[in-house]
């Protein structure tokens, strides 16, 4: 709770979550804030200029690309807050276990680790999206399985480090028993830097996610996603810049809003180490 | 009889950090003669090798420096870096602290110390590689041929202390500022070191200026001892005379604390006989 | 030092051991029937039940799990990946041979931007740091770990190629062909070398060999240059050795957005097409890539230090 107080002393960072929030608002309600239906073609009204009733015109099949745009937050904001919710519990929960009970269940995970974080992740992804087959579920579960082991390392290391801490040791004496020990002190230690990757890594994951889609294995085409509009939008690159720009300029400023948050956040939380 | 060679008047020491500006040298003033060992005594932060760095101009800009340090008739302070980087390295040099961390561990010795005589001047391979000998012949360095072909790593601390020491000489100095020389280094070692730069005084006739916390160290160097505590000189003069009378609190108390060691040391000795 | 990259070299081949394993398993794992799966290849009309035995006894489908492997691992060492699912009358290492040579072309080209842009540019935001210079190419490094490769590419595209008519939108053919991919995939790569020897740099410069060779009189730029940037480098040899498999791997998606007729394009068409035989050999060649760049930069890195050169 002490970051919360020290981010609403930072304008960047009070500006930035408010951006964030008003990304996420209006897709939450996207129905209330877009002025036609996403899905609806109109091959006559193809590739209008801005007007009233388009504002940002409409793409090759005539659909309202502000509309698009703004639906396509959901897929595109929310899977990446789906896959960084899903890897941190995996992650959290590997690297709990691994650092409480030592032994041999951490030489085993710590090894399932190593050979995770050696190997090249983009490849990893597409190897499982390959034996999964091409489906929005795989791609989070391919995301979060080659991202689950930068957490567990993390946590591990931070329980290690907790472990040995007075108070943890204090309340050992008094005999509360280890579980809650560790829900009680450990969780509070842990969640600020926590909190500080998460943010970096949703970055990560929406590029990923776009990524995906725009390679056609994600989101699929009629649904509203970022990655795939671009993925139509490049066809019509020359006659309709706009249709490509509108998504383009959309992941970047979202992923940029993240990344410079995480930033923030990590100069707060340790102003001796401004660059990773 | 007495030339001065280094006049230090007034000099402060103003550091930048995130706390703000930082006075660490309070307006030094003093003098180092020629074939006389100055010795600056005091605690760890007291401001004494910042000092001497000020002076050689080694210090990066987060530092600022006023007074005057003058050398050969000029001020050093100040003076262009091109000028001072000439001086360093030929006529003033210095030894450092920390011996294995001062080499660059990818390059031979002999490469390094080749270096700088190149830098300073224009002699040919072999009359230098004779030059590097004689001076490690002079530093009693067993098999010198073998030295220079070694690596940093491959040195033991006490043996790099004598290549920076030689390199130190090598160029025929006025003056050679020893920086806590013996701090890193085991007591047998710091004995021969210190034997050393004895012999450098009185054989070669260098100005010396030898900073240390050490007060036994210094004792057995030093001609002239200088006190320095928060970046003040507290006490200045000869060692024996303020040992018998120092006029600071700051000097009383660190000689107490050595005699208390020497006491104790005694005393053990005693029972342990 | 032999002691240790003999048993360097164990270990890594141990490592492809694990890597071909992973491989066959996965090949293993795919939800169809291979049996099946070969008779669709070979245009069998009706796949009946008994036709699908013969072909799994003729395959030695049913052979226990291990033996299926060391065969299969004979096979590989014979470069016989067999036949590609969708058009049988080629085989997959003729796919993964005839684009293979326009992959490492590419990666090459990124390479060579990225080590001519990034070491200089590292080295003088070290040098001049929170200079302007510094400061524009700070911000530039933290912009473009924001920007999607695939966007970046696009954006190019539409620039240079429909706006200035500069280059080729895509395809391959002439050096005017490979400027913009190799632009796209250097882009990410660079970001991440510049602040990694800039930082290393600044690591270094608080050494006090740097503040001795200061005092021995030596030129600044002497100094920089020949001590600070060569240990910066020496320290950063694995992770920019270990960034050309990286390359080779990364080029998947640039070689999608440019039409660029690599090994990454035919891996995607493959996902598509469920053509598995050629995702197995795509993910055989980059695990094993990365054992070896591992190992041949591990070792080229003891070679270099003097520190460890000597040690054992």
């Amino acid at each position: 709770m002490m970051m919360w107080e020290r981010i609403k002393k930072s304008k960047q960072g009070l500006g930035l979550i408010l951006f964030i929030l008003i990304v996420m608002m209006l897709g939450i309600f996207a129905p209330i804030f877009t002025p036609n239906d996403p899905y609806k073609t109109n091959l006559v009204m193809k590739f209008q200029a801005f007007s009233m009733e388009y504002p940002l015109g409409t793409d090759h099949l005539g659909r309202c690309i502000l509309s698009r745009l703004i639906y396509g937050i959901r897929p595109t904001l929310f899977l990446a807050i789906v896959t960084m919710v899903g890897t941190i519990l995996i992650g959290s929960l590997m690297g709990i276990l691994s650092g409480y009970f030592k032994g041999w269940i951490d030489e085993l995970i710590m090894r399932i680790v190593d050979v995770m974080l050696s190997f090249p992740s983009q490849i990893m992804i597409f190897a499982v999206i390959a034996l999964l087959g091409v489906n929005v579920i795989n791609v989070i579960l391919a995301n979060i399985f080659i991202k689950w082991a930068w957490y567990a390392r993390m946590i591990r290391t931070k329980v290690l480090q907790y472990r040995e801490k007075d108070y943890i040791l204090y309340s050992r004496c008094i005999g509360s028993s280890g579980w809650y020990i560790l829900i009680k002190h450990l969780i509070p230690n842990i969640s600020s830097d926590l909190v500080v990757l998460a943010t970096l890594d949703i970055g990560w994951a929406l590029i990923n996610i776009s990524t995906l889609s725009f390679l056609g294995l994600g989101v699929q085409a009629p649904t509203p996603e970022w990655g795939a509009m671009l993925s139509e939008a490049k066809n019509f690159m020359t006659t309709n810049p706009v249709q490509m720009f509108a998504p383009g300029v959309a992941i970047l400023l979202t992923v940029s809003a993240f990344n410079l948050l995480g930033d923030v956040m990590r100069d707060i939380l340790d102003p001796k180490e401004v660059i990773k | 009889m007495k030339t001065p060679v280094l006049k230090v008047e007034n000099l402060f020491v103003t550091v930048k950090d995130q706390s703000g500006l930082n006075q660490v040298v309070k307006g030094i003033s003093f003098v180092l003669n020629k074939g006389e060992c100055l010795g600056i005594l005091g605690e760890s932060g007291s401001g004494k090798s910042i000092t001497m760095k000020a002076i050689i101009g080694i210090l990066d800009s987060s530092f600022s420096v006023s007074g005057e340090a003058i050398y050969n008739g000029k001020n050093l302070i100040g003076a262009p870096q091109k000028y001072l980087r000439k001086l360093r390295g030929q006529k003033i040099t210095l030894v450092m602290q920390h011996p294995m961390a001062c080499f660059d561990p990818l390059f031979s010795i002999e490469k390094q110390m080749k270096e700088t005589l190149r830098t300073h001047t224009s002699m040919a391979d072999d009359e230098m590689e004779k030059k590097l000998l004689d001076i490690l012949n002079f530093m009693c360095i067993r098999q010198p041929d073998e030295v220079l072909k070694k690596y940093p790593h491959q040195l033991s601390g006490g043996m790099l202390q004598r290549v920076m020491i030689g390199l130190a000489l090598v160029m025929d100095p006025d003056i050679i500022i020893a920086d806590e020389p013996t701090t890193a280094i085991d007591a047998i070692t710091q004995y021969e070191i210190i034997q050393e730069f004895l012999r450098i005084k009185n054989q070669r006739g260098k100005s010396i200026v030898f900073i240390s916390h050490d007060i036994g160290v210094i004792s057995a160097v030093a001609d002239k001892v200088l006190v320095m505590n928060q970046g003040c000189v507290v006490d200045q003069g000869k060692l024996d005379e303020i040992i018998k009378n120092a006029s600071d609190p700051y000097t009383r108390q660190l000689i107490r604390t050595r005699n208390k060691i020497t006491q104790k040391y005694e005393e053990s000795v005693k029972r342990s006989i | 030092m032999i002691v240790y990259i003999i048993k360097r070299i164990l270990v890594s081949i141990l490592l492809i051991f694990a890597v071909t394993f992973i491989c066959f398993v996965f090949i293993n794992m795919i939800p169809s029937d291979p049996a099946e799966v070969v008779l669709r290849v070979r245009q069998t009309p009706i796949i009946t039940e008994e036709a699908i035995k013969e072909v799994t006894q003729a395959l030695g489908l049913d052979d226990p799990y291990f033996i299926r492997y060391l065969k299969w691992l004979r096979n590989c060492l014979r470069l016989d990946f067999g036949v590609s699912y969708i058009n049988p009358s080629r085989t997959v290492w003729g796919e993964f041979t005839r684009t293979l040579p326009d992959t490492i072309l590419l990666a090459l080209s990124s390479l060579i931007i990225v080590i001519i842009v990034s070491i200089p540019t590292g080295f003088f935001c070290a040098i001049f740091k929170d200079s302007l210079f510094d400061r524009v190419v700070r911000i530039l490094v933290f912009a473009t770990t924001s920007m999607p490769a695939y966007v970046v590419g696009l954006l190019l595209m539409w620039l240079i190629s429909y706006r200035l008519k500069l280059l080729p939108t895509s395809g391959s053919g002439g050096f005017r062909h490979i400027i913009m991919p190799s632009i796209t995939i250097a882009m990410t790569y660079i970001s991440t070398y510049i602040r990694l020897i800039r930082n290393n740099m600044l690591e270094n410069m608080k050494e006090d060999y740097v503040v001795y060779a200061k005092v021995r009189g030596l030129n600044p730029w002497r100094i920089s240059i020949f001590h600070i940037l060569k240990n910066s480098l020496q320290s950063c040899m694995v992770a920019i050795g270990m960034s050309i498999p990286q390359l080779i791997s990364g080029t998947m998606v640039v070689e999608n957005v440019f039409a660029w007729p690599g090994l990454g394009k035919l891996c995607i068409a493959s996902i598509f097409n469920r053509d598995y035989p050629i995702i197995q050999l795509y993910i055989l060649f980059v695990g094993i890539l990365f054992v070896l760049f591992n190992l041949i930069f591990d070792i080229l890195q003891h070679l270099a230090d003097p520190r460890i050169r000597s040690l054992s």
